[in-house]
């Protein structure tokens, strides 16, 4: 990368959240605390309940906590207004969905450069950014295909390149893998990877794969809206 | 987000459900063109109509006449002296012309050839305000002796040759002849006559009874001939007012010459110009104010207006009721396929869209389906207005002065921008619901 990115560090304090669902509220986090350092590629990991797409939303900055602080590169996000929190995930956060989520009107190549233009960034250029982005994640020879066309796997690559075309500090991953077979979803992983590597950006991953948490730098362990493990990996990078 | 990539975004989803799209538009394209070619026909008829009234002339001229209302019964009804110089104060009036028209029986000869054409009196000097241009020849100066025709006058002379009973057919033997009714053949066909500058003779006539004829001469000569459409219709000779009068009065046995002593009345119609269009209804009241009546193309243009706005009214009226059922109808697609898109609109708003750029994206999106009916629409409505003019003119044939069906182009691009506009209109609602869809929307899986 001719730009250099730095990763966004994530700081996750006494996080707590409750959904309200009719009359009854229901509470998922208890009070999380972790810290994601700059740049590292990390895995979230619990059974189904656990919490862990709450959190990766809340972080993503989606929707608000009920209590507690989400600090991303020092931003303050859990204080941010609804329209502050958009500006801020335009900048700042590459999504990457369980099902893809493409549009399905528009070309592979169409859909990298919808984030561009959600981002506000010139027209000039903007194609060029978008064909380099599809180009690294392998789509050189699809980008004027419609998710129609393509694989499941073509697809999630599709998304990830749309995540990473804004260069954001932070990339979060729902279950990346979760819609595709083995052998497509290791694909996925090695790409994110590499792709974390490569752009420095903060990846976060929320998983119940427990293979993913292998090539991780740091795994948390979330159980019941409570944080109840994490290592740290060592990786040379 | 620039408007350019919203219409891109939009005109991709809207290709997508391109079945939806075209019925939405089609109702759009039923209230456009019921409201466009309603209002094509009455505007045609309008114009229709206006026209057939300019062919009585110039709507700066008003006809003025006694208000026979006050007149009392048995008096004579007439346009003063007075009158004429008060009608020539009231402010917007450029000219005023009494006309008198010539009530005796005349025999207007040119050389051996008749004519039987009215003799009207009118002002010289004020000829021109009134439109009375000459095409052949110059106007009269004034003077008894010169005359000046309408363009039908030398259209319309005959010749006469009689056979006279008893005079050649008188034999040596002195018998009485047989006796033969006098007969007159008449030639009409001698083409259109050369005029200007030829003498004619008009020869007044009273019956005095027991078959004695009283006859008076003039010998004028014709300066010129009026431009076709100037003044009466027919075949007329213009002499000045003075002179009318004098014949008038020689017919009556009145006047200074006469055995009467009554003065002259006054003139049987008077012409107002009117110095310009705008001032038109100020004159026309000042008139009133008078005392007097008049009468102008423009009333009636006023009141034929009026029946038209309220054609024009019932006719939009029921196009704007399938406009508005249209307009429900995109309401109703565009909250349709917002809850079909839920998800996305989620997405987008994870991908960084604000909720300006969601709102404008469906702004778009129903602005076009408004754009592609009002096109469809006028398209079919120059279609429908075609039609009409055919059947029309099969029907009327030349009694139409123009197409009785008519798109002006400020109509068409009314169309355009009101479909525009009525599209925008029914897209917010929809669009203010889906800038409230939650980001987390994107996350929930199915």
């Amino acid at each position: 990368m001719e730009e250099k990115i730095v990763g966004g560090k994530i700081e996750v304090q006494d996080l707590k959240h409750t959904f309200r669902l009719g009359k009854l509220d229901v509470p998922v986090l208890h009070g999380v605390d972790f810290t994601i350092r700059p740049g590292d590629f990390t895995a979230l990991c619990g059974a189904s309940g656990s919490g862990k797409s709450t959190l990766l939303n809340l972080i993503g900055g989606l929707t608000k906590p009920t209590e507690g602080l989400i600090r991303i590169d020092g931003q303050e996000i859990s204080a941010m207004n609804e329209n502050e929190l958009c500006l801020f995930r335009r900048e700042n956060i590459g999504f990457v969905f369980q099902s893809y989520n493409l549009m399905p009107y528009l070309t592979a190549l169409e859909n990298v450069e919808l984030s561009l233009i959600f981002g506000e960034v010139k027209e000039e250029g903007r194609r060029e950014m978008a064909m380099e982005m599809l180009e690294k994640v392998g789509l050189a020879d699809r980008m004027d295909h419609k998710p129609n066309e393509l694989s499941g796997g073509q697809q999630q690559r599709v998304s990830v390149a749309r995540a990473l075309v804004t260069k954001p500090k932070v990339v979060l991953a729902d279950e990346p893998t979760g819609n595709l077979d083995s052998q497509t979803g290791e694909e996925i992983l090695a790409l994110l990877s590499e792709l974390n590597r490569e752009q420095k950006s903060s990846f976060l991953i929320v998983t119940h794969d427990p293979r993913i948490a292998e090539v991780c730098d740091h795994t948390i362990f979330l159980e019941d809206g409570l944080v109840v493990n994490q290592w740290r990996e060592h990786h040379a990078h | 987000m620039r408007i350019k990539d919203g219409v891109m975004i939009s005109v991709r989803n809207l290709k997508k459900r391109r079945g939806r799209t075209i019925l939405t538009a089609l109702g759009v394209a039923i209230g456009t063109a019921a409201i466009v070619s309603m209002l094509a026909l009455g505007l045609g008829l309008q114009k229709n109509a206006t026209e057939s009234l300019g062919d009585f002339g110039d709507l700066s001229v008003l006809q003025v006449y006694p208000n026979w209302e006050t007149v009392e019964p048995g008096e004579s009804a007439q346009v003063t002296d007075e009158q004429i110089l008060n009608l020539e104060s009231i402010p917007g009036v450029q000219a005023v012309m009494p006309t008198i028209d010539y009530y005796g029986s005349t025999e207007i000869k040119m050389g051996r050839q008749y004519s039987d054409a009215r003799i009207v009196g009118i002002d010289f000097s004020k000829a021109e305000a009134f439109g009375y241009v000459v095409a052949e020849g110059t106007l009269a100066d004034g003077s008894f002796r010169e005359v000046a025709v309408s363009y039908k006058f030398p259209d319309d002379f005959y010749e006469k040759t009689k056979t006279r009973p008893n005079r050649q057919e008188r034999d040596d033997t002195g018998a009485q002849p047989e006796y033969r009714e006098e007969s007159v053949e008449f030639n009409y066909n001698l083409g259109r006559l050369p005029v200007v500058g030829k003498n004619l003779v008009l020869s007044q006539m009273q019956y005095l009874g027991e078959g004695e004829v009283k006859k008076k001469e003039y010998k004028v000569r014709v300066t010129g001939v009026f431009q076709e459409g100037v003044g009466e219709w027919g075949s007329t000779i213009y002499l000045p007012l003075e002179l009318v009068k004098a014949m008038n009065d020689w017919n009556t046995g009145e006047g200074p010459k006469g055995r009467g002593v009554e003065e002259a009345q006054g003139y049987d119609n008077v012409r107002v110009k009117v110095a310009n269009n705008d001032a038109v209804q100020q004159v026309v009241e000042g008139i009133r104010a008078q005392g007097l009546e008049t009468w102008s193309p423009t009333d009636m243009l006023e009141e034929l207006n009026q029946v038209f706005l309220i054609i024009q009214l019932i006719l939009g009226g029921i196009g704007s009721v399938a406009l508005l059922v249209a307009t429900i109808g995109i309401v109703n697609t565009m909250t349709m396929s917002i809850l079909e898109r839920n998800k996305e609109i989620g997405v987008m708003k994870a991908l960084g869209a604000t909720i300006p750029n969601i709102k404008l994206m469906f702004l778009i999106e129903s602005g076009v389906i408004g754009i592609l009916g009002g096109l469809a629409g006028l398209a079919s409505s120059y279609g429908v207005v075609a039609l009409v003019n055919l059947v029309a003119r099969n029907m009327m044939g030349d009694d139409l002065n123009s197409a009785l069906a008519m798109i002006p182009v400020w109509l068409a691009l009314a169309a355009m921008a009101f479909s525009l506009v009525i599209g925008i209109i029914a897209g917010l609602y929809p669009a203010g619901k889906a800038a409230k869809i939650s980001p987390l929307e994107a996350i929930r899986n199915e």
